[in-house]
């Protein structure tokens, strides 16, 4: 009788059903409260890699009184992967941020882009992008 | 595709302005009138919803829906995304607004 082992590696997380996920956000917004501009949510079946991330914020016009304006990329728990903000009336002052690197998001678990701008009047400019992987749990 | 849906939520706390959805992105808002464009990944829509949105176009986030949403499309929607995400549940119960 033969005696094997039945322990084989898994393929690689790049190679069990990947599919790309490219949430994106870029647009002019005036004064808003915080807004979700993305999800992506895994199946019950799929994790995800997010791989790279970036945030960018520019003021596009003078506002009458200048709050706090952010552009932010929450993990699963709600904690901020990424978070831009300033405060500046200044038209054109950018703030840019990226990351390499990956987090692993689980099963059913979601990552998400917001905005949110306390200004009054003005209009402010957002990037706000990810990429990531989902694959076969 | 691109939808026009409901929002949901505040915009306070933990509770930010959103579409119910699973996966969506561009979105672009208008807290007045309570709707939002939203980028949707053909595979989250089922065939009956897709084919209301074809049907009934809109250009802006004010203008009303030509015609209202039926009921019946709701449930089809909410009932295909618990399937798809595996939830046993509808956790999401987008509209078309």
């Amino acid at each position: 009788m033969r005696v094997g082992s039945f322990a084989v590696a898994r393929p690689a997380y790049y190679d069990r059903i990947p599919t790309a996920a490219n949430p994106a956000y870029y647009g002019q917004a005036v004064p808003h409260a915080q807004t979700t501009r993305w999800t992506v949510t895994n199946t019950a079946a799929q994790k995800m890699y997010v791989d790279a991330a970036s945030i960018t914020i520019i003021r596009a016009t003078v506002p009458t009184t200048s709050g706090l304006y952010y552009a932010a990329i929450f993990g699963p728990t709600g904690q901020p992967l990424l978070m831009v903000h300033q405060s500046v009336a200044t038209v054109g002052n950018p703030q840019n941020i990226s990351s390499g690197g990956s987090i692993l998001v689980l099963q059913s678990q979601s990552i998400t882009g917001v905005t949110y701008d306390d200004s009054t009047g003005g209009v402010v400019t957002y990037g706000v992008f990810a990429h990531g992987i989902q694959f076969d749990a | 595709m691109l939808i026009r849906l409901q929002l949901v939520g505040t915009g306070v706390g933990n509770d930010p302005f959103r579409v119910d959805l699973p996966t969506f992105s561009h979105v672009v808002t208008n807290e007045t009138t309570g709707r939002a464009f939203a980028d949707v990944p053909d595979v989250d829509v089922p065939d009956g919803v897709a084919a209301f949105v074809r049907a009934n176009p809109v250009a802006d986030l004010a203008s009303p829906l030509p015609n209202g949403f039926p009921p019946s499309l709701a449930r089809q929607w909410a009932e295909h995304l618990a399937r798809r995400y595996d939830l046993g549940e509808a956790r999401w119960k987008p509209v078309v607004a």
